[in-house]
C-alpha cells in the first residue's frame, strides 16, 4: 500500500491577533475528551498557542515503539488511544515540543486536526472557535501569497515575536 | 448496542457568560461526552470563548445540587426540593408576610424570571423589597452610560470605527470583542486604539496609545481628553477647565500623550467607545461611564459597555421598570434588624462584596433560603438551599451590551428535582398563598432603556484618587477578570497569561520591591484595613511604581476591596485599597 501524503493544511497562528485568550486550548480539552493536544508558549511578550504542524517525515511516528503513531487516510498524523503505552518517545521525539504528557490518563496528548470534524468539512475547533481570527487552517503557499511570512509554522510580521 | 445509546443531539441557545450574549451550541451525549459545538454564524465566527465552553462542563457538574439542604438542629439534612419548599414556606407563615421579607435575585437571570420574581415578592410576600444583584461596577457603568443619549454599538458597528477609545482591559471581559476591534485598528493606516488603563492588558497590548495612568486616574484624564477635544458635550460645563497639563500631575502620565489621544478623538469620523473596568479597578466607575458616553454622545458615536453579566443591561432594564431596591438596602436592613427574612435567588452573597458586612447582616436574620444550583459559602449559614437550574436550563429573553434582545433556550431540563428559579417562586407561592398565580408578562416597554439621571449630577469627585495611606504603602489593584476554562477548571484567571491562573499571585514593579527590602522574598503578608492575604510575589515591570497588582477574583473573594455601602444608592461600592507588605513569617 503506498504511504498517505502529508496533510497539506495546517492550523497557522497570527500572532498579529491572538489576544493570548486560550479559547483553542478549551475547545481542544472539551474536544477531545479532556486529552488537550494546543499547548501554549510563554514568552516574555507574548503567549500563543503552540500547535502540531504535521510534519512531512513526522519523527513522532517512527520513535513511537508501539505503533500508536500513524498518518491516517486524510494525511494527518495522530495517536491512536488504545496503543498508546505512555511511554513519551514521542515527546522527545518531536523536533517542535508541541506533545505533552497526559498526567491524568499516562498518555501524551497529540493533535489530530479534530479528524471527526474534517471528514464532515469542517475545521479543526481550535480554528472555528477563536474569537479573532488568529488561527486559520490553511496552506503554506496561501499564507505566503497575502505577504505574510511563515516562521516555525506561524505567521509574524516583521519581527517574529514583537507584534506589529 | 443500541444506537440510542450514542445518541448526540444537537441544540442551540445563549452564552451568558459576558454580554456578549454569543450563540452557542452543545452537543449532548450520553453522561459526560457532551462536546461544545459551533453554530454556523458565518463569517463572524465570534462562537464560544474559553468561558462558553465551560458550559459544557456544568452540564454534568458533579457539585450540582439535586435535591435541597435544610439546617435544623445543628445540622444540615440533604431532602427532597417540596420538602425544602415546605420548610421554607413554614417558616415564612411564621414570620408573616409584609416589608420584613426581601427577595434578591441575580441579574443573570432573564428577563422574565426578574420581573417574575419581583411580582412574587409584591403579590405572594405582600414586601416592595426586591432587588437585583448585578456586579458592582456592572451596575456603576450601566447607570453612567444610561444617564446619557449615547448610541448603543455592537461589534459591526465597532469595526467600521476609525478612533477607538478604551478604558479598561476590555478584550479579558469579552474576548469575541477583539476582532471587530482589531480589524477597526487594521483597517487604515492612521486608525486609533486608545486605551486608558493602569496595567498593561491584553487590550493595551493592541493598542496604538496605552495611557498607563495612576489607578483611579481614569475619570479625570478622560475629563482633560473631553475637554480638549470639544466633546464633552452636556458635562462641558463640570469638566471645563480640565486640560491635559493641569491633570498631568494627578494621573502620573505625560500631558502630551493625553494631549495626542484628545486631538484622536476629536478628529474622529466615527468614534466608539468601550468601557471594560474590573471590579475594583477604580473608585467610581460610574463617572468614568459617564464622561465615556458623554464624548460618544457628542461625536455621533456609541459606547460599548463590557459587562461581566450576560444579561445585565436587561437586569438593569427589569430592575428599573419595577422599581426594585439596590441590595444595599437590604443589607442595612438586615444589620439593623428590620429585615427577618430573606430569600436569595441563583447568588452566592458571601462570595461578592463585602464579604464581612454580608456575613454579619445575614447571621441576624430569621430566616435565609438560597436557591443554588451549586452550595456556596452562604449555604453553610442558610436555613434552607434550594436546588436550581442555571441560565442554560432556563428560557426568556435577555438582552447584550448593544441593547439587542434574544431569547434563551434550555438545553437540558435541570438535574434531579432542581428547578427554574421561577418553577420554585411558584412552589413557594402555592404553598404560602394558593390563591395567587404567578403569570408574567414583559412588554416591550418594560425593557425599553430609561434615563438614569442627570448626567451633571452624577458626576463624582474626580480629584478624590486613592493612593497609599502612608509611606511604604502600596494601591491594591486587581487585574481585570477573564474567566477561562482551558485546564478544565473554570479559573478566573488574570490578563497575564497562566503564571496567576487561579494562583495567588501579587506583582509589584522590581524597584518597589527592591526599595520595600523584599526582594527574593517568595510569600508577601498583604495587610489592608479588612484583612490580611498570603501571595505568592512576583516582580514585573508591566505594574506601575506603588501598585500591587492582584488577579480580580483574589482581590474580591478576599472582601479586601469592598468599600461598603454608598449611603446615597444604596450600591456596593469596591476600589482600590491601601496595602501594606511584609515578608511572610516562616513556620516555627
Amino acid at each position: 500500500m503506498a504511504e498517505t501524503q502529508e496533510i497539506k493544511k495546517k492550523v497557522i497562528c497570527n500572532i498579529d491577533r491572538c489576544i493570548e485568550c486560550k479559547t483553542c486550548a478549551s475547545a481542544c480539552f472539551y474536544g477531545h475528551q479532556l486529552t488537550p493536544a494546543v499547548g501554549y508558549g510563554e514568552m516574555p511578550i507574548v503567549a500563543s498557542p503552540v500547535i502540531c504542524r504535521q510534519c512531512e517525515d513526522a519523527p513522532c511516528v517512527a520513535a513511537c515503539p508501539v505503533d500508536a503513531m500513524a498518518r491516517d487516510d486524510q494525511g494527518v498524523v495522530h495517536r491512536k488511544r488504545f496503543l498508546c503505552i505512555g511511554c513519551t518517545s514521542c515527546v522527545y521525539a518531536c523536533p517542535f515540543g508541541v506533545i505533552d504528557r497526559d498526567l491524568s490518563f499516562h498518555t501524551v496528548g497529540k493533535c489530530d486536526l479534530c479528524r471527526d470534524r474534517l471528514s464532515e468539512g469542517l475545521e479543526p475547533r481550535c480554528v472555528t472557535s477563536c474569537p479573532t481570527n488568529a488561527l486559520s487552517f490553511a496552506e503554506y503557499e496561501e499564507v505566503e501569497k497575502d505577504g505574510l511570512m511563515v516562521i516555525g509554522g506561524r505567521v509574524a510580521g516583521q519581527h517574529p515575536i514583537k507584534r506589529r | 448496542m443500541s444506537s440510542s445509546f450514542m445518541a448526540v443531539e444537537r441544540r442551540e441557545s445563549k452564552c451568558l457568560f459576558c454580554s456578549a450574549c454569543c450563540d452557542i451550541g452543545v452537543r449532548l451525549g450520553p453522561a459526560a461526552t457532551s462536546q461544545p459545538d459551533y453554530p454556523a454564524t458565518g463569517d463572524g465566527r465570534v462562537g464560544i470563548c474559553g468561558r462558553g465552553h465551560y458550559v459544557v462542563e456544568l452540564l454534568s457538574h458533579p457539585q450540582r445540587l439535586t435535591g435541597a439542604y435544610v439546617s435544623g438542629n445543628g445540622k444540615k439534612e440533604l431532602v427532597r426540593t417540596d420538602e425544602g419548599i415546605r420548610a421554607v414556606s413554614t417558616r415564612l407563615k411564621e414570620l408573616g408576610m409584609g416589608s420584613h421579607i426581601g427577595v434578591i435575585a441575580d441579574g443573570n437571570l432573564p428577563c422574565e424570571a426578574l420581573a417574575g420574581l419581583a411580582q412574587f415578592t409584591k403579590d405572594v410576600l405582600k414586601s416592595d423589597n426586591f432587588s437585583v444583584y448585578i456586579a458592582p461596577v456592572d451596575q456603576a457603568v450601566l447607570e453612567g452610560t444610561g444617564a446619557t443619549q449615547a448610541a448603543s454599538f455592537g461589534l459591526t458597528d465597532l469595526a467600521s470605527c476609525d478612533v477607538i477609545l478604551a478604558v479598561g482591559d476590555p478584550f479579558s471581559t469579552v474576548p469575541v470583542m477583539a476582532k471587530s476591534v482589531e480589524d477597526a485598528r487594521n483597517a487604515q493606516r492612521g486608525n486609533r486604539l486608545i486605551v486608558i488603563d493602569s496595567l498593561l492588558g491584553r487590550t493595551a497590548k493592541y493598542s496604538t496609545d496605552h495611557l498607563a495612568v495612576k489607578p483611579g486616574a481614569e475619570g479625570v484624564v478622560l475629563a482633560a481628553i473631553a475637554n480638549e477635544s470639544g466633546a464633552a458635550g452636556e458635562l462641558s460645563e463640570a469638566l471645563k477647565g480640565r486640560t491635559a497639563t493641569s491633570v498631568a500631575d494627578v494621573a502620573g502620565f505625560p500631558a502630551a500623550a493625553i494631549s495626542s489621544a484628545a486631538q484622536a478623538v476629536k478628529g474622529a469620523k466615527k468614534l466608539g467607545v468601550i468601557i471594560g473596568l474590573a471590579e475594583g479597578a477604580t473608585d467610581d466607575p460610574r463617572s468614568v461611564a459617564l464622561i465615556a458616553a458623554a464624548m460618544a454622545e457628542a461625536k455621533g458615536g456609541g459606547v460599548v459597555p463590557a459587562l461581566s453579566y450576560g444579561n445585565a443591561v436587561g437586569a438593569f432594564r427589569v430592575a428599573q421598570s419595577v422599581a426594585a431596591v439596590p441590595p444595599g438596602k437590604l443589607l442595612k436592613e438586615a444589620a439593623s434588624g428590620t429585615l427577618k427574612g430573606l430569600l436569595v435567588f441563583g447568588k452566592d452573597l458571601l462570595r461578592d462584596f463585602p464579604a464581612d458586612e454580608w456575613a454579619r447582616a445575614l447571621k441576624n436574620l430569621h430566616l435565609l433560603a438560597v436557591a443554588l444550583p451549586i452550595p456556596g459559602r452562604i449555604s453553610d449559614i442558610a436555613n434552607a438551599t434550594l436546588p436550581l437550574g442555571m441560565w442554560f436550563e432556563d428560557e426568556g429573553t435577555v438582552i447584550d451590551f448593544s441593547g439587542a434582545r434574544s431569547e434563551i433556550v434550555s438545553l437540558m431540563d435541570p438535574p434531579g428535582t432542581a428547578a427554574t428559579a421561577m418553577g420554585l417562586a411558584a412552589a413557594i407561592a402555592a404553598e404560602v398563598a394558593p390563591a395567587s398565580t404567578l403569570a408574567v408578562e414583559l412588554t416591550a416597554e418594560d425593557l425599553m432603556a430609561r434615563k438614569s439621571g442627570e448626567p451633571a449630577d452624577m458626576l463624582g469627585n474626580l480629584d478624590n484618587l486613592a493612593g497609599p495611606a502612608e509611606s511604604g504603602a502600596y494601591l491594591l489593584v486587581p487585574c481585570q477578570s477573564s474567566l477561562n476554562s482551558y485546564d478544565g477548571w473554570l479559573t478566573l484567571a488574570c490578563t497575564w497569561g497562566s503564571l496567576a491562573d487561579g494562583r495567588p499571585v501579587a506583582r509589584i514593579h522590581p524597584a518597589d520591591l527592591a526599595e520595600s527590602g523584599l526582594a527574593g522574598v517568595d510569600t508577601f503578608t498583604v495587610a489592608a484595613e479588612k484583612g490580611t492575604l498570603e501571595l505568592i510575589a512576583k516582580a514585573d515591570d508591566r505594574v506601575p511604581r506603588g501598585v500591587l497588582a492582584v488577579p480580580c477574583h483574589i482581590a474580591s473573594r478576599s472582601g479586601l476591596i469592598g468599600k461598603g455601602i454608598d449611603d446615597a444608592s444604596g450600591a456596593l461600592r469596591t476600589g482600590p485599597v491601601s496595602v501594606k507588605i511584609t515578608e511572610k513569617a516562616k513556620a516555627e
